[in-house]
């Protein structure tokens, strides 16, 4: 393996990402509003741009590390994550979209006319989100003790400072390109090996025997039907409940075509999930060896070398190296901007020194936490964060979007249940580990009966409660009400 | 808090200076107490109004409804058949069994055909609605 030629390609791609930030600024300045510019964006690029932040480590790396360590049961996790875009298609893109709100304590606030609930929701937000940015850093620890032999926490350390330093230069917020580049970076930097390790694989002598890797037991056939179910629902209703997927939303110009956004969205995300099960099932035929933890999710970054060795091999890493490195940066950055401007609207009034401080302050505890704590399997630790969110925020906002008498106190008391069922039944399952039976796997995979409990909390204390809010009406039908046309928005926006 | 409910103000401290985003978006307790009764400028709540965009929610819920559950069979039916006949299990494609190769990419198209399936319903709907409050 080429160490420089990997670090060449990391450094041209930070260089690439602050090009293209530096000229994504300027085009902002020249207009009023940035968000009057981001609506010029065509749908494409906006799509481009929501899954660049999506898309991270979990499934750049972890992925095809979970599919070698434990088979195709490791699928079901890009499905939830794309399929958690059909929920948002469905419950949630439009109705956000026209609520005008631009983070989930905005709605939740303006939905319920309540601080304490806000100020809950913003906790959880935080919480999430640096749940979220410590498997990217571990994913940037990892990558870089691969290609170049580089000290664990070099790797945490730099993206972190280029995600702080960059969102707190104010950089990344009107950089809906960087995004997009970031995006096709990552389709490529799998899409393209998957091709060339599918052509050589097909040249290469002896067959292999697919019985062997590709066994029954750890193949479909060995479906855990309450797992996967739990799971699955984590999944999808968690989507809805992550601090960076609604912001991406308002820069649709209406209700419609955030939906037609969204749909492209789900086009793009599956081509690139499409593409990271491929290298998945490839790296089951050509890297059993490192069917290991720690090391499996290695093995997109150790396929380049083994398939194809010489100067092909390494500037296929290279590829490789730089789409990880998309990875962490799209993603981490994304989330340190909502933590940020949550924090700072929060907490100081929102002023531009203060959301600095809140993006140093918000990449800082994920990097402590990153260097105190040692990987796990990528794509199962983002799995979690998806699952929590899933029990904490996702019911409270599908109930206020779609059910009249949620209250204050109601929402309040599911976020409470959600979040503290959810993270004792992580630390039970911990603890008990996985030899107690039905209890372990209820503690594993908690998804089915928090999100249950949440929502049922929600429902009972509101209807006891009985204090709907006066604007309820008002904002719901403003939530479901298509805009009467592009003039009068044009006007009125 | 809102792109309407506050649009006043937002337009006011966007001329005031380069516009910081927070400013933009903020709803810190003190402006939201401050802000004048919220109406929105898009529909204003008339009786018949209310009444329209209720009918509209309810339809719009149905047909999230409709469209999830017609998925959700869709996925337990490609589940099941991928899981349970071990036919799939032997036949093999360029070294991988066909279950295995569903269980990879047979979900996303799926996806794709509910999504927009849902979407040119959903704006079939809300053009009705539409035509129906501007004969009012």
């Amino acid at each position: 393996m080429n160490a420089a030629l990997s670090i060449a390609a990391i450094v041209a791609v930070v260089v690439v990402t602050a090009v293209i930030g530096i000229w994504g600024l300027r085009i902002s300045r020249t207009t009023s509003d940035f968000f009057v510019a981001s609506r010029t964006v065509r749908p494409v690029w906006n799509a481009s741009a929501i899954s660049g932040e999506y898309l991270s480590a979990g499934t750049f790396l972890g992925l095809s590390g979970l599919v070698l360590l434990s088979g195709s049961d490791a699928f079901w996790f890009p499905i939830g994550y794309a399929a958690g875009y059909l929920l948002v298609l469905m419950l949630v893109a439009a109705p956000l979209r026209r609520s005008g709100a631009y983070t989930i304590p905005d709605f939740i606030h303006a939905r319920l006319d309540s601080l304490l609930a806000r100020r809950l929701t913003s906790a959880l937000v935080l919480i999430i989100g640096w749940l979220y940015i410590v498997p990217q850093l571990h994913g940037a620890s990892l990558a870089l003790t691969v290609v170049a032999d580089i000290p664990p926490w070099v790797g945490a350390t730099t993206v972190a400072l280029v995600v702080g330093g960059s969102v707190a230069a104010g950089g990344m917020r009107s950089i809906t390109f960087v995004q997009a580049f970031l995006f096709w970076l990552k389709l490529a930097a799998l899409a393209v090996p998957a091709i060339f390790f599918a052509i050589t694989l097909s040249g290469t002598e002896p067959r292999i025997d697919p019985a062997l890797v590709f066994p029954q037991g750890l193949g479909p056939a060995g479906l855990d039907a309450y797992a996967t179910t739990s799971l699955l629902i984590g999944l999808l209703l968690g989507t809805v409940g992550l601090p960076h997927v609604l912001v991406r939303f308002y820069t649709s110009p209406t209700g419609g075509s955030a939906r037609w956004t969204t749909v492209g969205v789900i086009v793009l995300i599956s081509a690139f999930y499409i593409a990271s099960s491929t290298i998945g099932l490839i790296a089951r035929i050509a890297a059993p060896d490192l069917a290991a933890p720690g090391v499996a999710d290695t093995v997109a970054l150790q396929l380049p070398s083994r398939l194809i060795p010489g100067p092909a091999g390494d500037l296929l890493t290279a590829l490789v190296v730089a789409g990880a490195l998309a990875a962490f940066l799209g993603t981490s950055s994304g989330l340190v901007v909502s933590l940020s401007s949550a924090v700072s609207q929060d907490l100081f009034h929102g002023t531009v020194t203060s959301f600095r401080w809140a993006a140093v302050f918000c990449t800082f505890v994920p990097l402590v936490v990153a260097l105190a704590t040692a990987p796990q399997g990528l794509v199962t630790s983002v799995g979690t964060v998806f699952v929590f969110a899933a029990s904490a925020l996702s019911p409270v906002i599908l109930l206020g979007i779609w059910w009249r008498r949620l209250t204050a106190r109601g929402a309040v008391a599911g976020m409470i249940v959600g979040a503290v069922s959810c993270t004792a039944a992580l630390i039970g399952s911990a603890a008990v580990g996985p030899g107690a039976g039905a209890l372990s796997s209820l503690l594993a995979q908690p998804g089915l009966w928090t999100i249950s409990a949440a929502t049922l909390t929600s429902v009972i204390v509101s209807l006891v409660d009985g204090r709907t809010p006066v604007s309820a009406d008002r904002i719901l039908s403003r939530l479901h009400s298509p805009e009467r046309s592009r003039g009068e928005l044009a006007a009125g926006g | 808090m809102t792109e309407n409910g506050t649009g006043g103000g937002a337009e006011r401290r966007r001329g005031a200076s380069r516009p910081p985003r927070e400013r933009v978006t903020s709803i810190d307790a003190a402006s939201a107490r401050t802000d004048p009764a919220p109406r929105t400028g898009r529909w204003a709540v008339g009786e018949a109004e209310t009444l329209f965009t209720r009918t509209l929610m309810r339809a719009q819920g149905r047909l999230a409804i409709v469209c999830l559950l017609s998925f959700g069979v869709a996925l337990v039916l490609v589940t099941v058949v991928m899981s349970r006949i071990p036919l799939l299990d032997a036949i093999v494609l360029g070294g991988v069994p066909l279950s295995w190769l569903i269980h990879a990419y047979g979900f996303y198209p799926l996806m794709v055909i509910w999504a927009v399936g849902y979407t040119l319903a959903c704006q079939r709907l809300e053009g009705r609605f539409t035509q129906l409050v501007e004969h009012e």
